[in-house]
């Protein structure tokens, strides 16, 4: 009788936690997700058309962990941009000197299309002046998974 | 496109990066397989890819990841079907009512626990691409892990097997496995089947079929024909050993056609096999040590690829990750300590049983890169729960040579302590009573003296 009244309590109470936690847990509202890869095309831009020259499409990895995100183009370090989402508005800043950095600032809005999800915003490079428009397509995920290398 | 130089030139660095942590480890009473995921993560981001990110690169190309992640993957089937040949069923069976009420508080504990910390997580490390049910299901199964064979070598090196809390330890472990692994395959079923390719009904349906097919069916029929002709060729032979490894990989490949993982046929294959001693010893003779040796160490390495303690930035990260870890031992120790003591075990026995349960190991590394390849962690969650995995494997030698050996207790040395502070002469407490419950007579010291073959 002891043992049945001991497993009730310390099993059975905790299966009806994990319940009401699941249950609880139902109303909670996440950040919306921007993590992956995002293919950027490069349109033709007058003001900064010796940054752009070259390039016609970018790579924008994008690591989410909750709101926070660490945002990198082509892989390239001096691209690297730290910064947050707000419901559906992406705003990163660089974590370099802006000398020493490529682009300096980014500003995008989540557009969830019903396939594939777009993100539309500006970029400031930091050699010219004035923002850089863009429009960003998602990419199907890898199936290896994110590798943070 | 394959460049054999650079996986031959990774290979060769991460076994001799394995091997020599592996050995400090192992100076500081450390398991060697502690030090081989270390190793793993020394590699990674987290410290070659941060003071020489040009060797790193060079090193570890992006694209060459796949073929040290195909590889690594190789070994984690092995291994996996190492662990389910372990798996003895009267483990299981012969529990008595303390093992039992022990066994399922140590797994429900610590899944409440983790479940619960997913309510504050969620909404701060996770997004709207997983469900709160998912990132909770997977949180409370990431916490209630146990590595069952790094406590079986713990125990069989520390001379515990024998004692009461040692084979109180062992049979909890063994039903934590099997639950733990029987929960990931549902949470994995739950993410696949969420904008998966397979449908539920074909997963669930299908899974169940096999699962019945491979302990009714092929355990009674085919296994025992295995055994029957390793013993006809005197021993486990090359043949017989193709025949073991064939029916592995079909049983992964099924599994993972399923929609479940790849993982959990090679389990189960383990767990039907014949537990005849001779056959499993030769069976585990024949795979074990490649698959420790050259295999696992990959694994680390592909996992300390993917860590990235700089994610972990700034103080409010670092307090979820201390948060994750104190969830992790309260549930896992707290919770298996408290149902062993309440179960009628000695409060000392009870606190062991709680330290032993708390060993993650590998285990939990294969569990946490399941949940990043499936999309339910992210980046970050998934370093501070590798963290979490190396504390809690690292505390368990220290804690067990205090507690267990050294027969520390927390009111004698608060008496002690106190008495001190305060600056008076305390009375003697009365003696605690000893362990009358041992089965051996008093638990000999540990050797450290070969220690090579943990891994778990």
């Amino acid at each position: 009788m002891k043992t049945v009244a001991t497993y009730i309590f310390l099993v059975g109470l905790p299966v009806l936690g994990v319940l009401l936690v699941l249950r609880l847990g139902q109303n909670l509202t996440p950040p919306m997700s921007v993590g992956g890869v995002w293919q950027i095309e490069v349109p033709a831009q007058a003001e900064c058309a010796a940054e752009w020259e070259g390039i016609d499409e970018l790579t924008l990895t994008i690591s989410q962990s909750g709101p926070n995100l660490t945002l990198t183009l082509d892989t390239n370090p001096r691209t690297t941009l730290t910064g947050v989402i707000t419901e559906a508005q992406v705003v990163a800043d660089t974590t370099r000197a802006p000398a020493d950095a490529w682009i300096t600032h980014l500003e995008a809005a989540l557009d969830r299309q019903p396939d594939p999800d777009q993100l539309t915003g500006s970029l400031t490079v930091s050699a010219c002046s004035g923002a850089w428009p863009f429009t960003a397509t998602r990419q199907p995920p890898s199936p290896a998974g994110a590798l943070t290398h | 496109m394959l460049h054999l130089p650079t996986l031959i030139l990774q290979v060769s660095v991460i076994i001799i990066t394995a091997r020599l942590v592996g050995w400090a480890f192992r100076k500081i009473h450390q398991p060697q397989v502690m030090g081989e995921m270390v190793a793993g993560i020394l590699l990674g981001p987290s410290l070659l890819g941060w003071v020489a990110p040009g060797i790193s690169a060079a090193l570890f190309p992006v694209e060459s990841l796949g073929y040290l992640n195909a590889l690594s993957q190789v070994g984690l089937l092995l291994f996996m079907f190492l662990i389910g040949l372990e798996l003895q069923p009267h483990m299981l069976r012969n529990q008595g009512h303390t093992a039992l009420v022990t066994s399922h508080a140590s797994i429900i504990a610590p899944f409440l626990l983790g479940s619960s910390l997913a309510l504050y997580l969620y909404p701060r490390l996770s997004d709207d691409s997983v469900t709160f049910a998912n990132f909770a299901l997977f949180m409370g199964v990431a916490m209630s892990i146990t590595a069952f064979p790094v406590l079986a070598r713990i125990l069989t090196e520390r001379k515990l097997l024998n004692t009461k809390v040692g084979a109180m330890a062992i049979a909890c472990a063994a039903v934590d496995d099997v639950t733990g692994w029987c929960l990931l395959a549902a949470v994995v079923l739950l993410v696949r089947s969420t904008g998966g390719s397979t449908p539920i009904w074909l997963t669930l349906g299908g899974t169940a079929v096999y699962v019945t097919a491979m302990l009714f069916l092929v355990r009674r029929l085919i296994t025992p024909q295995i055994q029957e002709f390793a013993k006809r060729r005197g021993g486990i032979t090359h043949g017989a050993l193709g025949i073991v490894l064939v029916f592995l990989f079909a049983s992964a490949w099924i599994t993972e056609s399923l929609g479940i993982h790849a993982l959990f046929g090679a389990f189960l294959v383990g767990v039907i096999m014949p537990k005849e001693e001779g056959f499993v010893q030769a069976l585990t003779e024949k795979l074990h040590d490649l698959t420790v040796v050259l295999l696992l160490p990959l694994f680390f390495a592909y996992t300390g690829l993917r860590t990235s303690v700089g994610l972990v930035n700034g103080l409010e990260m670092w307090f979820y990750c201390g948060l994750i870890v104190a969830v992790a031992i309260a549930g896992k120790l707290g919770g298996s300590a408290v149902a062993a003591r309440a179960s009628g075990m000695g409060t000392r026995q009870a606190w062991t049983i709680g330290i032993l349960m708390n060993t993650r190991g590998l285990m939990e590394l294969v569990l946490l890169n399941i949940g990043l390849d499936i999309g339910v962690i992210s980046p970050t969650l998934f370093t501070m729960m590798v963290l979490m995995a190396l504390i809690t494997t690292f505390m368990t030698a220290p804690l067990l040579e205090l507690v267990y050996f050294r027969q520390f207790s927390v009111r004698a040395w608060l008496r002690d302590n106190l008495a001190a502070l305060l600056k008076f002469k305390a009375p003697p407490l009365k003696p605690e009573p000893p362990d009358s419950d041992e089965v051996s007579a008093a638990p000999a010291r540990p050797t450290h003296a070969d220690a090579s073959q943990e891994h778990g």
